[in-house]
């Protein structure tokens, strides 16, 4: 797998006056009703080697980010005045008073040519309502990272007109069961470039990301004992990081990266330890004991984790602090929550709750209160993970008869198929943002 | 245990002849690992619920249903006998009804005749209902439950290991209650030396 290190950027500036318009947004992401902001995505151009068909896929990676973003509307450039287009042919001399009066309220143009074996790609982004331009860059990167590129371009494009950066490039990694062995996999946010990781030929479970997304860490079977394990993404190896006896499940990472939260058995009965992320020191276990504990997450902030205690009799969902003070049950509902992710803004969790044999995804407030039922009707809805801007929730569902990994937006909206091979597909965990 | 081993050896040989002779009437394929992960390898099989349900044990009986097993993707051989019969758990429970108290009693008798001082692991497993994290602690604390049993039936608790397999390993791959009783359950394996 390669990672964006060898994308290189370049500024492309039109005009120094242009300052003014950078920075500006244009879409209120956080009024109560998302009106989807129109933007007219130009045909992108080739030279110098490159192929209309690498333009295209470029140009249609960065329309489907959009849109699956659920800020913008895309359309084409069709219906503008041919006299508009000209200009796409030299941007820097572009006649942006000829593009007004349409619906369109943002305009994208971009090219590629080949330079060697690198991919030279560059995106210009104009505001059809001011009649400037806002931004431009120039990427060049090996073209196996064509896809990586486009959903930067995408990621850019939505900072600059939404004042929050994208998550186009950002991967969801979640366990495939190819009914021989459960190994882990990761899949960019719009469904493409589904890669396997581990190749143990064992069952592995619960893979959880380090915070600077440079390694995910899960649970495997290899040896007899569910260890803990950690793959490096750039080094492409594992290591085991922790194999107590018993259980070393559910790795959750301190959001400074330092500390795994995990399962760990003490007793007759698993407990939630933090360890450090080495793997080297004694677990402190977070509670004094009573209940099974389960799928312990921290809270943005690591002042706090969630996780699940069956203390009360069955399965429900706890927070703690960090330094074990403060046990509050947060879940009274039925009789079995769990699973609970905490949103990276923090003010949700998100869980599954079983109704009636059938589990459903739910958000509520850290303090339990405010539930919404997000998922309801579609067989199965389990282990949620929010996107790093904490406006997505993936989850894993059984609605279409075997298991798939599925994405919604935060309120339930919208849910979109993400996996789409033919096995069983679980326990999705988003990636933070990629360098 | 290097005559045990021997002993095994014979066993395995003997067994293989007579499903020869037989012509593989005697075979019936156990799917230990479901759907998801089937065992790779069954050495020898032969059916001995006779020997069981009978209050005296026969020896010819007993090795014969020994068998070398290895679950795909796991590390390490281990010897499994039809003798030591799984014991079934309520949904979400861990405790143990009196069905599998009777089991397990039965179990501590055949551990201490055949497989005296002998390392055993108890397997803790989960039907597919619930999370994948919470049934890896609920096959943690059946497994507890299996073996504190077993220690109070007078098997030395240094001698038994737990797993948790979870909802990992399920036994009938299907998705319906039959299936779902079958797979919250206890198993016990003999460690190979």
């Amino acid at each position: 797998m390669r990672w964006c290190s060898r994308i290189i950027i370049f500024c492309i500036v039109l005009c120094l006056l242009q300052t003014i318009a950078f920075g500006r947004i244009r879409i209120d992401i956080y009024g109560p009703v998302l009106v989807p902001f129109p933007v007219a995505v130009a045909p992108f151009t080739f030279s110098g080697g490159a192929s209309q068909g690498i333009a295209m896929q470029v140009e249609s990676i960065l329309i489907n980010d959009l849109e699956i973003s659920g800020f913008f509307s895309v359309t084409d450039i069709k219906g503008f005045p041919p006299g508009a287009m000209a200009g796409l042919k030299n941007p820097k001399a572009i006649d942006l008073a000829l593009w007004s009066g349409m619906p369109q309220e943002a305009l994208v143009s971009g090219g590629i040519t080949l330079a060697g074996e690198n991919v030279d790609a560059h995106f210009r982004l104009f505001d059809l309502v001011e009649q400037s331009f806002v931004t431009g860059l120039r990427y060049r990167a090996p073209l196996a990272d064509l896809r990586n590129m486009s959903h930067r371009m995408a990621d850019e494009i939505t900072f600059h007109l939404t004042g929050q950066v994208g998550v186009s490039h950002t991967k969801i990694a979640f366990i495939l069961n190819n009914g021989k062995s459960k190994e882990v996999y990761v899949i960019d946010f719009d469904g493409n470039g589904i890669t396997r990781l581990t190749n143990h030929d064992s069952i592995c479970l619960s893979p959880a990301w380090s915070p600077d997304g440079k390694n995910i860490a899960y649970t495997c079977f290899r040896k007899r004992n569910p260890d803990l394990y950690v793959y490096n993404m750039e080094r492409k190896n594992f290591r085991i990081a922790s194999s107590r006896v018993g259980v070393n499940g559910a790795p959750a990472w301190s959001p400074d990266g330092t500390k795994i939260a995990l399962m760990i058995r003490d007793g007759d009965r698993s407990r939630i330890a933090i360890v450090n992320s080495i793997g080297a020191a004694n677990p402190l276990f977070l509670t004094s004991g009573g209940g099974n504990e389960a799928s312990p997450v921290w809270s943005p902030d690591g002042q706090k984790l969630a996780f699940v205690s069956d203390r009360s009799g069955n399965p429900q969902i706890y927070t703690i602090g960090s330094n074990g003070k403060g046990l509050t049950r947060i879940t009274f509902e039925g009789k079995y929550n769990a699973s609970p992710a905490w949103s990276p803004v923090g003010d949700k969790i998100a869980f599954c709750s079983m109704i009636n044999g059938n589990f459903d995804i739910f958000v509520c407030n850290p303090d339990g209160r405010n539930i919404q039922r997000l998922t309801q009707n579609a067989g199965n809805n389990e282990d949620p993970t929010w996107s790093p801007d904490g406006r997505f929730i993936a989850f894993s569902s059984d609605r279409r008869g075997i298991s798939n990994i599925y994405c919604m937006n935060a309120n339930g909206a919208n849910v979109r198929r993400v996996t789409f091979s033919k096995f069983q597909e679980t326990g999705p965990a988003w990636s933070p943002y990629l360098i | 245990m290097s005559l045990n081993r021997k002993c095994h050896l014979r066993v395995i040989f003997l067994a293989g002849l007579s499903l020869l002779l037989i012509g593989g009437c005697a075979k019936t394929v156990k799917q230990g690992g479901g759907a998801t992960l089937p065992p790779v390898e069954e050495v020898t099989k032969k059916k001995s619920e006779e020997a069981i349900e009978g209050s005296e044990m026969d020896i010819t009986d007993l090795d014969a249903s020994i068998k070398k097993k290895e679950y795909p993707g796991i590390e390490g051989e281990f010897i499994e006998t039809d003798l030591l019969k799984d014991c079934y758990f309520d949904f979400d429970k861990h405790d143990l009804t009196p069905d599998a108290r009777r089991i397990l009693a039965e179990n501590a008798e055949i551990l201490k005749k055949r497989f005296p001082n002998r390392k055993i692991q108890v397997e803790g497993h989960c039907d597919e209902r619930g999370t994948k994290e919470y049934n890896l602690a609920l096959g943690e604390r059946r497994a507890a439950s299996i073996k504190n049993y077993l220690v109070s039936l007078g098997i030395p608790g240094r001698n038994i290991g737990t797993i948790s397999y979870g909802e990992e390993m399920p036994i009938d791959p299907r998705h319906n209650e039959d299936a779902w009783a079958k797979n919250r359950r206890g198993h016990i394996i003999i460690l190979s030396d």
